[in-house]
Parts: structure tokens; sequence; C-alpha cells
């Protein structure tokens, strides 16, 4: 103690700066970092939570669209109304226990009905710093959108399997403003960004209201129902993901009856916490109904493939390598007993 | 009735309504703060599409259409010149609904095999075709090597229909999910 002390007292005083800012350096990181996601913490819950009326571009390469989005939050109940402004009108408007999407163009309506599991539990088995071995979290200042103060704060990911993200964080409400997701190379793959949101106290139903009348339209409905985890109603061990990257970890997984003529189909959904991956097997049975290779939406990517007579699709927020090496990891294990 | 307004207003900045149609709605707006708000955020909007998303948006806009429109001299006469006069102040802007005009894909036939089966539910007495997407880079500009491009299916399109019910805890996908259902693309 006494040595240290003496020596420090010979210090010049350049040198305490460059000390006191070399000390301070990494708590600094760190600080930001706790801050990044105690703010993403409590957007997650305002994008829920509250009520609102917004609009805004959607921009995915060179797509750009402009859309209106009503929320309205009510006795731990979701709805919401959103709106396409450009192109043919489309419409989707969900709630706890369904997805409706109106499609003007096509005279279509289809209904998704499904259990109220909208989200994940709230008390997810790992903590949301946790997450922070997967991506690293820093504020970078505040920036103005849709004329409010907000956050800005990056998202990297810590290996090249996953994307990062751009996003600007309402300073007083919390909702997310502007987002940006971003490839490997920093290239922006897709965009939201809000140029007016509205707060509100309350939601007159009226506005979650269709303004299309689907009264002639084509109805197309499909259930969705919790699986059994480990097997499939024929008593076979059920499709198992061979192969994910770190940090992913299975959240639901369900069963949708698309069509009566139709197997249902097998949906798992696997999360690291901030991206989301879909996995759909269903059971081909007819030759010229397969899907083999990629599709690009923004960020979403998807990988199908075939596997046992059966189509695989891998459908999420993750790089297309990613995507198709999860793709092509999915198998049935073989009985062993029979 | 606002929402035939808006469609009117819409339609007027895409440059499909008719002159007279334009100047109703010009002189409805010069009385209605609510409508030159509303032809505002329109620009807005088309300001953000045709400057890539600016960092920042100036609140003051509907403030300055109004001025802009206010400094404009009240022609009393034909209605060619009050358009025109109009026109002249949109330039100003940029005139970006017509970028945003969706071209909409029916649903894509795979390979030269037959047509593909509506997969997304129960199909209804008369077959509706539902939309589909189409898919954006090739597999070179995405970094991938094998494997082919397909176009969004109508099976696909249900996949990622139920793909977007799920958020992640920290949901960074904000409103994008479904905003990729109902966002569709231009151009193949």
């Amino acid at each position: 103690m006494i040595l240290i002390d003496r020596n420090l007292r010979y210090c010049p005083p350049a040198w305490w700066t460059t000390i006191a800012l070399l000390l301070s350096l990494p708590s600094y990181a760190n600080e930001s970092s706790q801050h990044a996601m105690s703010v993403i913490d409590r957007m997650s819950q305002a994008g829920r939570t509250l009520n609102f009326d917004g609009f805004f571009v959607y921009r995915r390469g060179n797509n750009i669209d402009s859309m209106r989005i009503i929320h309205k939050a009510e006795n731990g109940k979701e709805l919401e109304r959103l709106i396409s402004l450009t192109g043919p009108a489309r419409e989707i408007i969900r709630n706890d226990r369904e997805t409706t999407c109106i499609f003007a163009d096509n005279r279509a309506v289809v209904v998704s009905k499904h259990q109220p599991r909208e989200f994940f539990p709230s008390s997810l088995p790992e903590p949301i710093n946790k997450v922070a071995d997967l991506y690293s979290f820093v504020v970078l200042g505040q920036e103005r959108i849709a004329g409010r103060p907000s956050w800005m704060i990056r998202i990297d990911p810590k290996d090249p399997d996953r994307y990062g993200y751009q996003l600007w964080i309402d300073t007083e409400s919390y909702l997310l403003l502007r987002s940006n997701v971003l490839g490997r190379d920093g290239d922006i793959l897709e965009q939201v960004l809000f140029t007016n949101i509205e707060l509100r106290d309350h939601i007159p139903d009226a506005m979650l209201k269709p303004t299309i009348n689907g009264r002639d339209y084509a109805l197309y409905s499909g259930e969705s129902q919790p699986s059994d985890i480990s097997m499939t109603e024929k008593g076979q061990p059920q499709w198992r993901v061979e192969w994910l990257p770190v940090g992913f970890a299975m959240r639901d997984r369900e069963m949708h009856a698309m069509d009566r003529s139709r197997k249902p189909v097998d949906h798992m959904i696997f999360s690291d916490g901030v991206a989301t991956i879909s996995v759909f097997v269903e059971e081909l049975d007819k030759a010229n109904d397969r899907l083999e290779g990629y599709t690009s939406l923004g960020a979403v990517n998807t990988y199908s493939t075939l596997a046992n007579d059966h189509q695989v699709t891998v459908v999420g927020e993750l790089p297309p390598v990613t995507v198709r090496r999860i793709a092509t990891s999915v198998s049935q294990p073989l009985l062993s007993s029979q | 009735m606002n929402d035939e307004r808006n469609e009117r207003l819409s339609v007027m900045i895409d440059g499909e309504l008719k002159e007279q149609g334009s100047d109703q709605v010009i002189d409805h707006a010069k009385s209605d703060k609510e409508l030159y708000d509303t032809v505002a955020r329109y620009y807005l909007i088309g300001d953000a599409m045709r400057n890539s998303l600016p960092d920042e948006i100036s609140l003051g806009l509907a403030d300055k259409v109004r001025q802009s429109i206010a400094k404009e001299p009240t022609v009393l006469a034909p209605g060619r010149q009050r358009t025109t006069s109009f026109k002249r102040f949109a330039a100003g802007f940029s005139i970006a609904a017509s970028v945003a005009a969706i071209a909409f894909l029916s649903v894509q036939q795979n390979g030269a095999g037959p047509k593909q089966e509506i997969t997304v539910a129960e199909r209804a007495s008369s077959p509706v075709e539902i939309p589909t997407l189409e898919p954006q880079p090739t597999p070179a500009t995405l970094g991938v090597e094998q494997g082919s491009v397909l176009p969004v299916t109508p099976r696909l399109n249900s996949y990622l229909v139920n793909h977007s019910r799920y958020r992640s805890h920290i949901s960074v996908q904000g409103v994008a999910p479904y905003a990729r259902v109902v966002g569709y693309d231009t151009n193949r």
C-alpha cells in the first residue's frame, strides 16, 4: 500500500488523466452495454403494452412501402391492425387468438387461428444478459426519429451466424421508432422508419376494423395446436434439428392444420433471445409439390430441402448460409424398437 | 369519409386523379389543417423513400407546406392553372407515391411443373389465388454458393405468416415481421 502510494505521488498530472481514462474505459463500455440492454428490455414491453397509432416506411432491398399500424393493449391482450398504404389494399388484423390477412387484390382472406401464445413467455429460462454472450450491445447516442428523441443502439453479433441491428428507441415511451437489420458487411438488409407516431390513452374498436370489405372474398383458414415435443401422432419419434448456432433453444412446437386434404405441418420455433427461426416439416404427398432452394425477403431467409419424403423449410432472421445449414441438419431419428 | 379523402389524396400524389379531382383536394387542403398535415405526411414518406430514409426529419414540414400554399395566389378561374401551381409547390418534394406503386404478382409456378397447389389453408369454393412474394437477391449476392432461388409460393407465404407470430424476447424486429407479409416487391 505504502509503496503504491509513494509511486502514485510522483506521477505527473498528465499521467493521472491517462490512468483515470484507462480505468474508466472498461466500466464505461460495461455501463453502456447495461444501459442498452435495459432500454431494449423496456422496448420489448412498450411494444406490447402501449396504445399507439403510427405511420412508418418499410424498406427491403429496392422495395419501399408505407404502412400504418394501430396497436391496442387491453387487459393484457393485444389487438393490432396493420394497413399497407402503398400498392394494393392489404391489411393484417391480429388478436391473441387469430391473425387475419386481407388481400384486396386477390380477393382473399386468410385466417390463421392459434393458441393465445403470441410471444415467448416473459420469464425466459435465461436472463437478458445471457444474450450478451452472443451479441454486444452499445448505446451510440441520441437521435430524433418521428420528432421524438431516441436512444440509438447497436447490436453486433459475436459470430457470423447472426445479423446485427441498429435500433432507435423513444427515450420517453420506449417504442421502437426505427430499426435497421445489418448484414455481415454492415449492409442494411431491411429498414423500418416511423414518420409519425401517436400514443393514445384509448383506441376505439372501430379503428381496428378492416376498411376492406371482404364479403365476397375467398376464405382460407388454418389452425395451430401445440404438439407433443417427443412423439408424432403416429407414435414416431419427432423430427429433430441436429445443428443450430450457439445459444439457440427450442421455444415452442406446434402442428398446423393448413388444409384438410394435406398432412399437418410440424412447426418448431427456436430463438437465441434476439433472432427467431422456424423449422417446418411436412409430409410430401405429391411428386410435383416440392421446394428446394433459397428465398430472401429483407432480413428473413428461407431454405427448403427434402428429407425422407418430407419437405423441410427453415424460415428465419439469419444469414442464408446459416439457414441452409440448419435446414440440412433436420432429420427424423429411426425407430429403435419396432 | 376520411378514408375516401385520403385515398383521393394518395391517388392525386400518384398523379392519377384528374385535374378536377385534384382541385377539390387542394381547395379542401387550404381550409383544413388536418388535410394539410396528411399532405405533408404523404410527401414526408415520399421524401423518406427518395432520400433513402434520412436520419432527421423536419417536424415543421406541415407548417412549411401550409405557408407555401398560403403564399400561392388563389386562382379563381381555370382549374388547369390551379393544378399547375400545386404541382409547382409539389415539385419541391418528391412525388414518391408513384415510386411505391406496387406490382402484384400472382401465384408463381415452380419451374416447368404443374401449377402449385394453394397450401395456406382450406380452399374456398372459388379458386382464388392467395398472394405471393418475390425473392430479391440472387444467391451470389447472398454469399451462397449452391441452391436455386425460389419464388415465394403460397406455401412459403403461409410459413412466413406463421413464423411472424413469434417474437424473440428482445423483439428487435418491431413491426417488421408483419410488414414483410403485406409489403410486396415492385420488380422481379
